[in-house]
């Protein structure tokens, strides 16, 4: 299987601090991968080196088979870098920052200004062209952080953190994009703190700590692999029917516990199946209102695999 | 064709020109340009009106139109010396201060079509100070005084001199920060400027229009004329300074294309974070080292120029070098060769009887000589000793041969310095013969002073003052080498060099040495060591080169025996290269440890 990234057993240390210690993994082509990590963990090293901005100790990169030792230029012209840190040229505006780094990317003059109009567009950034850089919202910022990294269409984008500091309306317009962008085909690898944003739309999840990658794979098998034995729903029933079901369920052989709260019931049962749940309230003709099945989410999984150590 | 056809493209696609573009077209700017430039000829004109004297003595040797077009080109050429440097100083400095130099290293761009937009950038600037100078023009050409062609010509050249002074600024700022460089150019060119305004053909001036400027006008050259001698006309004075110009301007382009040297290695091989060897075990304030870590970024951002050259690092980087170098001395050593021959042809018998004449073209001969190689040794010190992140870097020199930088850099310095001295002792050599015969007609003419001569081998003194510079070179160049592989900085090391060798070698023994020989302490323990004070002084190699020339204390003789000297030096060459083997051993053994635990592909 072709891949887009392809970390090989990559190692930074910079003096006696190991950053990245022997991290391999790769990402497919056209699919998403969530990097998350404690504060420390050596996510910003990983991402500087995929981008050929740190070079390895030992260990190699390769970006659509461009090894990043070897041919740096050319990993380059693949990647689309979003970095952290917003950093521009004094006093433009918008049009001036995107074809400052169009020009940068090597785009004609003709190509230019089509590219420009073109990631405006998919960024939301249409009709705000004059606005000076400076004077931007963070949410705006990375906006048009990200519409400088698309400008040269690149296969691969490197996104380091870019719902920091977005306010909850932003941070869903942000995901609307990425999820864009995987959709026209382009791979992602996004680094964020901010755990639902990765869980929504990331293929596969790489968690790294005190520079070592603990876990990684598809998002679904790792819920999977994460999920206890013992499963929890949660169930609203007419107030009536209340005291009824919790004595049904709790005749079960399955159900270990049936908790009412809140005019709702939580009950931890033991196996997979919760059809026999559902069958037996309903033969008993109680009438449910509300059910649910709390999975194993990626913040239960990070913190399961984690145990909070920095390099 | 096909990349001159490119070349428009080329440029109107770097992102530096279309900043440049926009910024120069602000209201702002103009105007203040405007004001500058009209404000300072003004001034010019009231300072010469207010100095009747002066105004009336100039105008009796030129007319106001000459006078005024003098002005007004003299004007362009010190607002583009101080204003193309200055508007250069962004180059590198406003990405990293904007914090998005890393972006542009990450957009794959070539150096070199990064750099061509702030340098073509200039022609805007260029333009701009020509149209805001217009009225004045039109008013020198309307009154006469200089025709259209010359003032087109002197145009041309200011055009040229904004170009190199662009290209300097930015060849320079590869190896020093902007800032420095911008100084180091507007210094370097002012007084180039001043000094080609003396009216002396073939000077370092040439690298500045002020000779054309100086020469297109006729009546200033016949005042002088007198003075200097015959001078060069309007055309070949024109011709040369384009061709100089143009030189420099290529080697400049060439430098920004190769950049400094690419590699990377343990100790900066992280963009823009800088983290030594012991850094954790010491206060964060030293984590940052600012002048590595500039330096780290430029290699990084090198790494998007060719690959084809990256086969060629060796044979390009040192091969060039060694090239420029080289023509530079050959240039020199042309020079000599043709104005001795010149000289000596023209040198009849009844010239030569004329009291210290023959002695003082021989002298002027062989302190050429000298100072030229020892210009070329001090480049060579400087341009062949990379420090210790770069000196034990593996280089291929052409495909498949790999050398270390500091192998390559001795082969260099020794080829250079050796070469000059050997081409400038043959070509001294050569006139030895003649000179002395020459010499033998003046005595007996004049006095003792010119009478020593006749003792003089004029053979020796073509081969001893060149081996005294290479002596003295051979010791800078250890203490660079040394101090390089102590240093992350070189140009710390070329100035602890310069301190060290300049006081300690040179001016002390000098002085100490003389005030000796002189009685000069009034000390009457001292006094009693006045035979030491002599031996002493030669150790310097200033004092050993003065008493080859006879230009020392009337009552000390040239031929002073210099095995002090040689003693002392060859001393030193043994101590520091032992301390420089070890030293290497040490930083090699670390490196190669370092490079045989990567596993790369």
């Amino acid at each position: 299987m072709p891949f887009a990234i392809d970390v090989r057993d990559v190692t930074r240390t910079y003096d006696d601090l190991k950053a990245v210690s022997a991290v391999s993994f790769a990402l497919p082509i056209g699919k998403t991968l969530g990097l998350i990590g404690p504060n420390g963990a050596g996510k910003t090293t990983l991402l500087r080196m995929i981008c050929t901005l740190v070079q390895p100790d030992s260990g190699d990169v390769l970006v659509q088979g461009f090894s990043a030792r070897q041919q740096p230029c050319d990993v380059r012209r693949q990647l689309g870098f979003m970095p952290a840190e917003f950093g521009s040229p004094r006093g433009v505006s918008i049009a001036e920052y995107l074809e400052y780094f169009a020009c940068l990317f090597g785009l004609s003059a003709t190509d230019r200004q089509q590219r420009i109009r073109d990631v405006c567009e998919l960024t939301e950034l249409r009709g705000r062209e004059g606005v000076l850089v400076n004077g931007l919202s963070t949410g705006n910022r990375q906006r048009l952080l990200l519409a400088k990294t698309l400008l040269h269409d690149p296969a691969v984008l490197v996104l380091d953190e870019p719902a920091s500091g977005l306010d909850p309306r932003a941070r869903n317009e942000l995901r609307a994009i990425i999820r864009t962008l995987a959709s026209l085909g382009k791979s992602v690898l996004i680094s964020s703190h901010i755990l639902p944003d990765i869980e929504d739309i990331s293929d596969q999840i790489a968690i790294m700590e005190a520079g070592k990658l603990v876990l990684h794979g598809d998002l679904g098998s790792l819920q999977q692999a994460h999920a206890d034995q013992r499963r929890t729903v949660r169930l609203k029933v007419a107030e009536s029917d209340l005291q009824k079901a919790r004595e049904l369920l709790l005749s079960l052989p399955q159900v270990r516990t049936c908790e009412l709260a809140d005019r709702s019931l939580t009950i931890v049962f033991e196996g997979e199946d919760t059809s026999g749940l559902l069958t037996n309230l309903l033969q008993a003709r109680i009438r449910i209102t509300f059910f649910s099945e709390n999975e194993v989410d990626l913040e239960q999984i990070f913190m399961r695999t984690t145990a909070g150590k920095v390099t | 064709m096909r990349y001159l056809l490119q070349f428009p493209e080329f440029i109107r696609s770097s992102p530096t020109w279309i900043r440049d573009r926009s910024g120069l077209l602000s209201g702002y700017l103009v105007g203040l340009t405007a004001l500058i430039l009209n404000a300072g000829m003004l001034g010019i004109i009231a300072l010469l009106i207010d100095s009747p004297s002066s105004f009336r003595r100039l105008l009796q040797t030129l007319d106001f139109g000459s006078l005024l077009g003098l002005l007004l080109c003299g004007g362009a050429i010190a607002a583009v010396t101080l204003l193309v440097p200055l508007r250069q100083t962004g180059l590198f400095l406003a990405p990293r201060i904007g914090r998005y130099f890393d972006q542009i290293v990450l957009s794959g761009i070539s150096p070199m079509r990064y750099m061509a937009g702030t340098i073509v950038g200039q022609n805007l600037f260029f333009a701009l100070i020509l149209c805001l100078m217009l009225p004045w023009f039109t008013l020198a050409l309307s009154i006469g005084g200089m025709h259209f062609s010359t003032f087109l010509g002197n145009l041309f050249l200011i055009w040229l001199y904004s170009m190199l002074l662009a290209v300097t600024t930015a060849a320079l700022s590869l190896y020093i920060t902007e800032p420095l460089a911008f100084a180091a150019v507007s210094v370097g060119s002012l007084l180039a400027s001043l000094i080609s305004l003396l009216p002396v053909p073939l000077q370092p001036g040439l690298v500045t229009p002020v000779p054309a400027l100086l020469a297109s006008v006729p009546q200033l050259m016949m005042a002088a004329a007198p003075m200097f001698g015959s001078q060069l006309g309007y055309a070949e004075v024109f011709v040369l300074t384009t061709v100089v110009m143009s030189a420099v301007i290529f080697a400049g382009l060439l430098q920004l294309h190769f950049g400094p040297l690419f590699g990377l290695i343990r100790d900066n091989s992280a963009f823009g974070e800088v983290v030594h060897e012991g850094d954790n075990r010491l206060k964060r304030r030293f984590r940052f080292r600012l002048h590595i870590q500039r330096p780290s970024e430029l290699a990084f951002f090198y790494q998007n120029r060719s690959r084809l050259l990256s086969r060629w690092e060796g044979l390009i980087r040192w091969g060039g070098s060694l090239l420029l170098l080289g023509t530079i001395a050959g240039f020199g050593c042309t020079l000599l060769f043709a104005g001795l021959r010149i000289m000596l042809v023209g040198t009849n018998t009844a010239l030569a009887a004329n009291a210290g004449y023959i002695t003082s073209v021989v002298q002027a001969a062989y302190i050429a000589g000298q100072l030229g190689t020892t210009a070329v040794a001090v480049v060579a010190v400087l341009v062949f000793s990379h420090n210790r992140c770069t000196f034990s870097l593996p280089i291929c020199v052409v495909p498949g041969v790999r050398l270390r930088a500091g192998t390559l850099d001795w082969a260099a310095f020794l080829l250079i310095v050796g070469g000059t001295a050997t081409a400038v002792s043959l070509i001294l050599l050569d006139a030895a013969g003649p000179c002395q015969r020459l010499m033998s007609v003046a005595v007996g003419q004049t006095s003792d002073y010119i009478a020593q001569f006749a003792s003089v081998q004029v053979a020796r003194w073509a081969v001893e003052p060149q081996l005294i510079v290479v002596t003295a070179a051979l010791t800078v160049y250890l203490m660079q080498r040394n101090f390089c592989l102590h240093f992350w900085s070189r140009i710390l090391a070329s100035i602890l060099t310069g301190f060290f060798w300049f006081f300690g070698l040179a001016i002390v023994p000098l002085v100490v040495g003389m005030m000796l020989h002189e009685r000069g302490f009034r000390i009457e323990t001292l006094d009693r060591y006045s035979e030491l004070g002599l031996p002493l002084a030669l150790l310097s190699p200033i004092m050993a080169s003065i008493t080859r020339f006879t230009e020392g204390p009337y009552n000390m003789k040239w031929d002073q025996p210099l095995h002090g000297f040689y003693a002392l030096n060859i001393g030193i060459w043994l101590l520091l290269g032992t301390l420089l083997m070890v030293r290497e051993r040490r930083l090699k053994k670390a490196d190669d440890a370092w490079r045989n635990g990567r596993s790369g592909p």
